[in-house]
This record gives structure tokens, C-alpha cells and sequence, in this order.
């Protein structure tokens, strides 16, 4: 079971971990664009 | 507008603060509806996944608890390998085929998501493998396979990010992103019938049976990582666009600023051409 | 093409020949190799069961393949190097030659520095670690099915590193997962040749056949898309 959890703790917690890292890097990109430009292509 | 004024935003009016009361709020992040909904569903998945995979399923008749991580590991492995790097081999096809950026942006997001669950995928197999095979590592054809497919797309990543022309490198990477996506079934080919020569290493992964509440955690336990990947992948994509578009316009500022400089130095040299 | 192919060729191998750097520097690399091996793999110790071989004999088909395989990355970073660092690359475009022409004429022109290679430091390893040949023609066979996929995989994939500053890092990182499976089925046919079965030799001789076409094919399809900026 140790080994279940250690699988789930670190799955989850790269996971979470690379979401923030990419909603922060969004942020700060954004930033440096003009508003009308802040579209996205999809 | 110089590439300063980009690069702090000063000139698009950013702070949310001066705006007035009702004004749209200015689009902050790599957000959207679309996202926030898919968002929600891997938080919601997520936490019902851990539930049912972790304390409501039974644990195996065979493999006892271990069996939980399959309900994680599976799911994360099939959204790398057959999902994410398919992904990449079709936009680096279509971009060799008619130059889109689009399909570029999204075949090295896919990619790069891609990787970490393939990250992942190596661990948790790993993790699995030491209580029931009794060691974290066994030349095990899929074990073996994938840790090679990891290396040749860090490889992809890491041409992804070369500091070189942004066109000609997304040409190399889409032949990357193809004669790389060929050689991850080579190398399971070659892997497997190198271990079915070999003999005395048959390893089966999934003696045991599969079904009721246990399909029903792995089930979920696919829902979520869908919908993480989808929800990574968006956000990742629209960085990557976020990023060619400040490329653009900081390579449209340095010209403007070297054609004044020009300009600048004839005027003083009386327009003599040529007096640079 | 192959007229195209054929100058390629014939300029990278006559830049070879009087430039003295495979013989003088990538040949001697991969005989040192050879003996680092052998300090690495104790000759004394002996398999268990496997006709009293030393593991160094056992080992040795692996051990020379990687050989041929690291020989391989240096004459594949030289192959473009003697192009990349005068905008040559550009020139040959310019002469109007056809891509598909140039990667088959690099192809080529690797190839036969990787024969020569392969029979030096085969020969080396066949002294030096003890092995005898019992197939000869399997072996004849992997050896060149091999050093037709390691070049023309090794060509297109160091192509995506040409004219890098960052090259010599970066091409091995990208080749060396490719030529995994080069490495797996050539050490099987050539153990097969080697110690017994050749039955299994012969299959793993066929999988090397196939790749080494499969990637000519990729190469002679996308070698355009590599050179078409640089």
C-alpha cells in the first residue's frame, strides 16, 4: 500500500505542480501582449 | 511602440484597476470558458477517482492493494502513448504539408504534456513493479520500450527549444514529431520479440480478473486524466501561442527601431545614401 | 538523384581521405574503446554454462556493436560538420541538388567509413576478446544491414542538428534512442553468428533490413524539409 500512495502522491503532485507552473507562465505572457491580441487561434 | 512598452504592458492599458465598473474584464490568463468547465470535471473525476480507486474498490484477489495504482497507471499511460504522441504526428504532418502554425503550436504542446505522462507512466509501472515482481526495474517489453520513447521525445522537446530560426526549427521538429512517432512502434517491435526469444521472463502484467467496482475506478481514473490532459494541453497550446505572438511583435519592434536609427543617421548625414 | 548522390559521396569521401580524421582520430577512438571494455569486464571471469566462455566473450558482440555505435556518432557530427561551418549546405542547394541526392550521397559516404570501421574494430574484438565466427555469412549479412540503417538513420537525425551551435550535444541525445533497435537486433544476429542459432540471426538480419529501407525511405521523403532553410 506504500507504494500505492507513493504512485498517487507523486502523480498528483507533478500534476498540480505543472498546471500552476503553466497557468503562472500564462500570466506573465499575457502581460506583455496588447489586449486586442490576448486571442487565441482555436 | 518599442519592445519595451510590450514587454510591460504599459501601452495596452493593463491595470484591471482603472477600468470602469462592468468593463470586461481583460483576458488575464490562458483561461476560458471551454477550460474552466474541462477544469472542473478533472478536479471532480479526480477526487472521485481517489475515492473509488483508493478506499471503496476491493483489493485484488492476486496482486492485493497494488492493484490500485492500475487504475491510475493505465489511464496515464495510454494518454501519453496513444494519445499525446499521436497528437504530435498528426499536426507535425500537417504542418510539413501546408506550413500551419497551429497545428506546429499544438503538436509541440501535445508533445510536451506528452512527456510528463510518460514521466509518470515510467514511475508508476516502476512502483508497481517492485511489490509484484519484486524489483523496481525488469527488461519487461513495455517497461523497456517506453523508457526509450521518453528519451527520443525529451530529444524532440529539446529541438523544440533550440535558439535557432522559429520556421526552419518547427520544420525539424515536425520531422521529428514523425520519424519519432515510426521509430516508438520500431522499438516496441523490436523489444518484444527480443523478449519472447528470451526465454524464461514471461511476465504478465493482468492475471487477475477485472471487473465491477474495479473497472468502474479505472473507468474513472480515465475520465480524469482525459480531462487533465485536455486541460494541459489547451492551456500549453495557448502559451505557446502567447509566446509566437510576443516573438512577432518584439521582432516588429527591433525593425521599426533599427529603421528609425536609419533614417536618423541619413537626415544627420545630410541623405547621403549609404553614409552609415 | 543518384548522380547527385554519387558527388556527395565521392566529395565526402575524398574530404575524408585527405583530411585523415577517421583514420587518425574516429579508428583509434573505437579500438580505445575496445580496451576500456575489456578493463571494465574483467577477462578472467568465466560464464557458468555457456561452454566455459569468459563473459568478455559472451559479451562481445554487444560490446563491439556499442563501439561501432559511439565510432558512429563522431564520423556523423563530422559528416556535417565539414558542411554546416561554411554555409555549405546552402551551396549544394544552390547547385541544384536534389536533397533526396545529398542524403543518399552522405548516407553512402558514412556507410563506407562505418565499414571500414567495422572491420578494424571487428577485427580488434575478435583478437582482443576471443571470439570465433561460425556464420560467416550471417555475419556478412549483419554487417551490412547494420551499417546501412546506423547511417541512413544516423544522417537524417543528425541533419536536425546541422549547423547548430549546440550540435554535439544535441545529436547524440536524438540519434541514440533511434539506433536503440539497431543495437538490439545487431548484437542478436551477431551473437547468432557467433554462438549458435542462426535461425534467429536470420530473422533479426531481416528486421535490420527492413529498417535500414525504411528510414532511406524517410530520409529520401523529409530531407528536403531539414535543408530547406539553414
Amino acid at each position: 500500500m506504500n507504494y500505492v500512495l507513493a504512485g498517487y502522491t507523486i502523480v498528483f503532485v507533478t500534476l498540480a505542480l505543472y498546471s500552476l507552473q503553466m497557468v503562472k507562465r500564462g500570466r506573465d505572457l499575457s502581460r506583455q501582449l496588447p489586449e486586442q491580441e490576448r486571442r487565441f487561434l482555436d | 511602440m518599442t519592445a519595451d512598452q510590450i514587454a510591460d504592458g504599459s501601452s495596452s492599458g493593463l491595470s484591471v484597476e482603472d477600468r470602469a465598473p462592468g468593463y470586461k474584464a481583460p483576458i488575464l490568463s490562458t483561461g476560458s470558458e471551454a477550460t474552466r468547465v474541462i477544469g472542473v470535471i478533472a478536479l471532480l473525476s479526480t477526487a472521485a477517482m481517489l475515492a473509488f480507486g483508493l478506499l471503496i474498490s476491493p483489493p485484488d484477489l492476486f496482486q492485493g492493494d497494488s492493484v490500485r495504482l492500475f487504475y491510475l497507471h493505465v489511464p496515464v499511460a495510454i494518454v501519453a502513448l496513444y494519445l499525446a504522441f499521436t497528437i504530435t504526428l498528426i499536426g507535425s504532418v500537417i504542418h510539413l504539408v501546408n506550413g500551419s502554425t497551429f497545428w506546429d503550436l499544438l503538436a509541440g504542446a501535445a508533445a510536451e504534456v506528452g512527456v510528463v505522462f510518460l514521466g509518470l507512466t515510467l514511475v508508476t509501472g516502476m512502483l508497481w513493479g517492485r511489490p509484484t515482481w519484486g524489483s523496481y526495474w525488469e527488461w519487461d517489453p513495455r517497461l523497456t520500450s517506453t523508457a526509450v520513447s521518453f528519451v527520443l521525445y525529451l530529444g524532440y522537446l529539446a529541438v523544440r527549444k533550440l535558439d535557432m530560426d522559429p520556421a526552419a526549427r518547427s520544420r525539424r521538429a515536425a520531422v521529428l514529431g514523425i520519424v519519432g512517432f515510426a521509430n516508438t512502434i520500431i522499438v516496441k517491435y523490436s523489444v518484444s520479440w527480443w523478449r519472447s526469444l528470451h526465454q524464461g521472463s514471461t511476465l504478465k502484467p493482468l492475471d487477475s480478473q477485472i471487473e465491477g467496482l474495479m473497472m468502474f475506478s479505472f473507468a474513472l481514473g480515465l475520465v480524469s486524466m482525459l480531462s487533465i490532459f485536455a486541460w494541459l494541453v489547451m492551456h500549453r497550446f495557448r502559451l505557446a501561442w502567447l509566446q509566437h505572438r510576443v516573438d512577432a511583435h518584439r521582432l516588429e519592434a527591433a525593425l521599426l527601431e533599427r529603421r528609425s536609427e536609419g533614417e536618423a543617421g541619413i537626415a544627420k548625414s545630410g541623405l547621403a545614401p549609404g553614409g552609415a | 538523384m543518384l548522380r547527385d548522390a554519387r558527388l556527395v559521396a565521392a566529395k565526402d569521401l575524398r574530404i575524408e581521405w585527405s583530411s585523415k580524421v577517421l583514420t587518425a582520430q574516429v579508428l583509434p577512438f573505437g579500438f580505445l574503446v575496445l580496451i576500456l571494455f575489456g578493463f571494465g569486464i574483467s577477462p578472467e571471469r568465466i560464464v557458468q554454462g555457456k561452454d566455459g566462455r569468459s563473459v568478455l566473450e559472451d559479451v562481445s558482440p554487444a560490446l563491439f556493436w556499442l563501439a561501432v555505435l559511439f565510432s558512429a556518432l563522431l564520423a556523423l557530427g563530422r559528416s556535417f560538420a565539414i558542411e554546416a561551418d561554411d554555409g555549405n549546405l546552402d551551396a549544394l542547394q544552390l547547385a541544384g541538388l536534389e536533397p533526396a541526392g545529398v542524403f543518399l550521397g552522405k548516407t553512402a559516404a558514412v556507410a563506407v567509413e562505418l565499414a571500414v570501421l567495422e572491420v578494424v574494430v571487428g577485427s580488434g574484438a575478435l583478437l582482443l576478446y576471443g571470439a570465433t565466427i561460425r556464420h560467416w555469412l550471417l555475419l556478412i549479412v549483419v554487417l551490412v544491414t547494420t551499417t546501412l540503417a546506423l547511417s541512413g538513420a544516423g544522417i537524417l537525425y543528425a541533419a536536425l542538428g546541422a549547423g547548430l551551435r549546440v550540435r554535439d550535444t544535441l545529436v547524440p541525445l536524438l540519434v541514440l534512442p533511434v539506433l536503440a533497435p539497431v543495437l538490439l537486433g545487431a548484437t542478436r544476429a551477431t551473437e547468432a553468428a557467433l554462438f549458435g542459432a542462426a535461425a534467429d540471426g536470420w530473422s533479426w538480419a531481416g528486421f535490420l533490413g527492413a529498417f535500414s529501407l525504411l528510414y532511406l525511405g524517410a530520409g529520401i521523403l523529409l530531407f528536403g524539409a531539414l535543408l530547406e532553410e539553414s
